[in-house]
């Protein structure tokens, strides 16, 4: 019997693709067959999951034979070559000790209580959004006015990036999300982002300021912790990992909370809810719906399976989020759920570093919009929302709303 | 510390800590990150009513940093020992 093809084709924004629940259901580990006809694992299994993510002997480097390549375009070694710059390997595709190094620099950037004092900051940012959605309608569109603005507003105060500059960087992450790109349209996007960051770069080592890049630049940069090449790569790291996921999240949470009236309303009148509720969304919605890959450097052993060294694994992290041993009847979204353990940030030394950011941004957004907006709704009339499933990300592409 | 109350002992190993503040957002009672974002532990001693939510620290850890057992009863030594 044939191998089943991987990525699955999702038929149910609200759901996981119906082969990979088929797939999950037979067993926490299987195999699949990727585009190139190579094969790979695919771990389905929560504790499998977070056995493998959290195993040094998977690795994440691109560039390593056997690493299992999802798209045609992405060829790690070769594209990071070709691009140069900023497009070389950035602390997500590298494994321990060199990440680590790299991580460490940028930690104390993202802890608890640093991300909990920009939270006045995101809201004021949440409210200039919203300010532009009264304006635009009704109807209006909730991606373009607040999903994708508010996280790349953030982003722009954090890393310092000119708020001038948005539709350039973000017209760049989207295109490096595209599942249908073409090796070269990536090595394009990747060297339109590496032009753009060298000069962001260069601007902030002759006049430094307070930002993120700049305090990068002025220390580890400096006194040799860090090298140039790292600075970009981690510039490109954070300008779109930060801003694609987030930006997802908040259109599929929005979709989902205006798809079920009483949610919005429970939300509205129970806002100390909303943590809760984001953690639920978070797993329920788990936008890395291509999974994480790794490569094994060693035989290891997962449910009984022997994974050999120099064999692909694919994490697929959604299946994981909706394994029934980690959580009870999953397939249905209960916002008072209280499970933090999903997996959606990730598990063992990779695991997202700017969680705490995410999570700030989706508790505003929610919060501020059902407070201006409490009788929101998806606009009358056909074509309303229109769900991406062309993506690495899983995402929404419109969502027209009335009040 | 209360005299004879069941404690726990946690220990968090900041060689492995890879800063992705679960402990400190669910437990910032007991659990701080430094400048670095390393994890400090506030509380090494806390009281045992707290296990499930230790516990659940332990489960959320990414790296597997945090380690919970229940504390040597040094107030029984005190007791017996006079």
């Amino acid at each position: 019997m044939s191998l089943p093809a991987y990525p699955m084709q999702r038929s149910d924004p609200y759901g996981i693709p119906r082969q990979l629940a088929e797939l999950a259901a037979r067993g926490p580990v299987d195999r699949v067959r990727l585009w190139d006809d190579s094969t790979a694992w695919i771990v389905t299994g929560w504790r499998e999951a977070r056995a493998v993510l959290a195993d040094n002997r998977f690795s994440a480097d691109v560039g390593r034979p056997g690493y299992p390549h999802l798209r045609p375009g992405f060829r790690g070694s070769r594209l990071a070559a070709a691009a140069g710059g900023a497009g070389g390997a950035t602390m997500l595709r590298m494994d321990p000790p060199a990440h680590d190094e790299l991580r460490r620099l940028l930690t104390g950037f993202f802890t608890v209580r640093r991300i909990a004092t920009l939270r006045p900051m995101v809201e004021e940012r949440a409210a200039a959004c919203l300010d532009a959605v009264q304006a635009a309608g009704p109807p209006c569109d909730l991606i373009s006015t607040l999903a994708v603005p508010l996280p790349s507003l953030v982003l722009c105060e954090l890393l310092g990036v000119p708020v001038a500059d948005r539709p350039h960087f973000e017209e760049l992450s989207v295109a490096l999300i595209d599942s249908a790109a073409t090796q070269r349209q990536l090595i394009g996007t990747l060297r339109g982002l590496s032009d753009y960051l060298e000069e962001l770069v260069t601007g902030k080592e002759k006049n430094p300021e307070t930002d993120l890049l700049s305090v990068l630049v002025q220390g580890p940069v400096r006194d040799g912790r860090m090298s140039r090449a790292d600075l970009l790569g981690t510039a490109r790291l954070l300008l779109t990992a930060g801003h694609e996921t987030s930006a997802s999240m908040l259109s599929l949470t929005l979709a989902t909370l205006l798809r079920d009236r009483t949610a919005w309303d429970f939300l509205g009148s129970a806002p100390e809810a909303i943590p809760a509720a984001v953690e639920e969304l978070l797993r329920f919605h788990t936008i890395a719906s291509a999974g994480l890959s790794r490569v094994a450097t060693a035989d290891v052993t997962v449910a009984d399976q022997i994974i050999r060294a120099g064999e692909g694994v694919i994490v697929s992290v959604e299946a994981a989020n909706r394994d029934p041993a980690a959580f009870e009847d999953p397939d249905r979204l209960r916002l008072d759920r209280g499970a933090r353990h999903h997996l959606s940030f990730g598990y063992g030394v990779h695991q997202c570093l700017g969680q705490a950011l995410a999570r700030v941004e989706l508790q505003v957004a929610i919060e501020r919009t059902i407070r201006r907006f409490p009788t929101l709704r998806v606009a009358e009339g056909e074509g309303r929302i229109e769900f991406a499933h062309d993506r690495m990300i899983h995402g929404v592409h419109r969502l027209e709303v009335a009040w | 510390m209360v005299s004879g109350e069941p404690r726990l002992a946690v220990r968090a190993d900041r060689t492995r800590c890879c800063g992705s503040g679960n402990c400190a957002s669910i437990l910032p009672e007991m659990f701080d990150q430094d400048d670095e974002g390393l994890v400090v532990v506030r509380e090494p001693y806390p009281d045992a009513g707290l296990r499930s939510a230790v516990d659940q620290a332990v489960l959320l850890c990414p790296v597997q940093a945090i380690e919970a057992s229940p504390a040597e009863p040094v107030d029984a030594r005190f007791r017996f020992g006079g």
